[in-house]
């Protein structure tokens, strides 16, 4: 089938729009290329989250990140939240739409978490149904996110970056790649984050994440609480002279700061991306 | 699939149940260890997903006492829903069945007074009556008048006076007034909630306006209200208070354009 590439309008830096910052949004208008928006917290019936949806997306162009889908897991897809996040698309003519390689439950008991896939061969063949389902039913490729995880199966048949590059592949999805989330991944499971990245279909990744996590030593844990790292600027830097320009955004949802302050930190990352680029020209 | 769906079974119970780890693998990390981290952010992200739809009940009980009823409300009654937006929407329910989870009954009405706000927040939006649109209606239309209602309006009878409570944890904290917690009292009376332009609003309701606004918003026509509140007060007086009371519910955004 042919799918649509609204998305070109999408470049340079984005934030995640949070009700913290719907002021600033609305009323200082500052200088951010695009935001992203949880889904989720949109496919409501009404009242201030849509109001402030529509007016702060007269100014920003927008994508869309939901934690919901549960592409991976094994109870049907849901109808009712496919048919609600077409209305939302339909709503704010997204530059793209984006979940996770996870899933959130199982017999309809939703867990609420990003909980990683068995990196199988009957996973894979099991994402790439359900993603051309879904691809099918919204009339657009979807991009998919490398999630953080804590375990990993017993299971597994192969490392986690060929199961994704091989997904992305198979399923003929694109990919919204978690620096962050590789990085962490990478400390709990003892990898090294650079063979990560060096697998990713470049061709098939359009947006980056950048996020902050907790270091607990032997062990890593992806809040997004935090400002962004040293070490996870430095895995940006090498995926991004890898990849080349790719738009970014950091993603901050507990300890939310003011506005300017993350702001700060994006200009942070045009910092990083300017000079890999450089460095790789 | 059918391994898939055991793995998912496998790992679901290992989070929510009995912590067994032979699902994972057993490398340089502990996989108990590990298995904690999610068993941990499962309990932590519902429990405060429930603060976040009932602030002023989590305030009522406390830190402690808050997680207590959480966590046996989670172990009960797993989400169904996609979105964590609706967590908590049978707390009123699974309290009315283990009342003992309360350590006071007021607090039910207190869920109930929440649940109603929490859900005016994000209801549907709605044009709105005006009084001119009334004032337009010919005189002799008026018994037949029936209201839409807007779709944040809620009706709730209640049986303790929990208003002052939710005052002190609401309002004046939000102000930084520390006030202490009023013991609450029996009351049987209803609150009707709405929504004001885009903030949730209540106010308890004379007996007689409850009933009437009930009757209204079940359909019943203008009329009707009028018998209903000839049934409490001298008749005479009937048709002007109920002209008082849709004055009132024009006034604070209850009515939608029909």
């Amino acid at each position: 089938m042919q799918h649509t590439h609204p998305g070109a309008t999408i470049k340079g830096f984005g934030l995640g729009l949070r009700t913290d910052h719907y002021r600033d949004f609305v009323e200082r208008k500052p200088a951010v290329d695009w935001l992203e928006i949880i889904s989720e917290n949109y496919m409501v019936p009404g009242g201030k989250p849509l109001h402030f949806l529509d007016t702060i997306r007269r100014d920003y162009p927008m994508v869309m990140h939901g934690v919901s889908l549960s592409i991976g897991s094994t109870d049907p897809l849901n109808t009712d939240y496919l048919r609600e996040l077409k209305a939302l698309i339909a709503r704010v003519q997204p530059g793209w739409v984006s979940d996770h390689i996870c899933w959130t439950g199982v017999d309809h008991h939703n867990l609420h978490d990003l909980l990683p896939m068995p990196y199988t061969e009957a996973s894979l063949r099991h994402l790439v149904g359900r993603i051309g389902q879904v691809q099918e039913f919204l009339g657009r490729r979807i991009l998919l996110e490398n999630v953080s995880s804590y375990v990993t199966y017993a299971a597994d048949e192969m490392a986690e970056w060929e199961f994704v590059a091989e997904l992305a592949r198979r399923a003929d999805c694109e990919l919204l790649f978690d620096v962050n989330n590789v990085y962490v991944s990478a400390r709990n499971h003892g990898f090294d984050p650079r063979v990560y990245v060096d697998a990713m279909p470049v061709g098939r990744v359009r947006q980056i994440h950048l996020a902050g996590h907790e270091d607990h030593g032997d062990f890593v844990i992806d809040t997004h609480d935090h400002p962004v790292r040293d070490e996870v600027w430095e895995l940006y830097r090498y995926t991004i002279a890898r990849m080349g320009a790719m738009p970014t955004m950091i993603e901050r949802d507990d300890d939310i700061p003011p506005l300017d302050e993350l702001i700060a930190e994006l200009a942070q990352a045009r910092l990083v991306a300017d000079a890999a680029l450089r460095e790789a020209a | 699939m059918a391994a898939l769906r055991q793995q998912q079974q496998a790992f679901r119970g290992a989070v929510v149940d009995v912590p067994d780890t032979t699902l994972f693998a057993q490398g340089a990390s502990d996989p108990a260890r590990r298995l904690d981290i999610y068993r941990h952010a499962y309990r932590s992200r519902l429990t405060e997903a429930l603060a976040a739809n009932y602030p002023v009940l989590a305030r009522a009980l406390g830190d402690e006492a808050f997680a207590q009823l959480a966590l046996q409300y989670i172990d009960a009654r797993p989400s169904r829903h996609a979105s964590i937006r609706w967590f908590g929407d049978q707390l009123g329910a699974f309290c009315d069945e283990h009342p003992d989870a309360l350590p006071h009954p007021a607090l039910r009405d207190l869920i109930k007074l929440e649940w109603a706000i929490c859900s005016a927040f994000d209801a549907a939006d709605a044009p709105l009556a005006t009084r001119d649109d009334l004032l337009q209606r010919a005189p002799d239309a008026w018994p037949a008048l029936r209201l839409e209602f807007h779709p944040a309006v809620a009706l709730l009878e209640l049986a303790w006076g929990v208003e002052p409570i939710w005052q002190a944890l609401s309002r004046d904290m939000e102000a930084g007034v520390e006030r202490e917690v009023p013991e609450p009292q029996e009351h049987a009376h209803a609150i009707v909630v709405w929504r004001q332009a885009l903030t949730p609003k209540w106010r308890s309701l004379d007996a007689t306006e409850a009933r009437c606004l009930a009757a209204a918003l079940r359909g019943d026509n203008f009329a009707q209200w009028c018998d209903l509140a000839a049934a409490r007060i001298a008749s005479a007086d009937a048709p002007a208070a109920v002209v008082g009371w849709l004055q009132n519910w024009l006034a604070d955004s209850l009515v939608a354009r029909g």
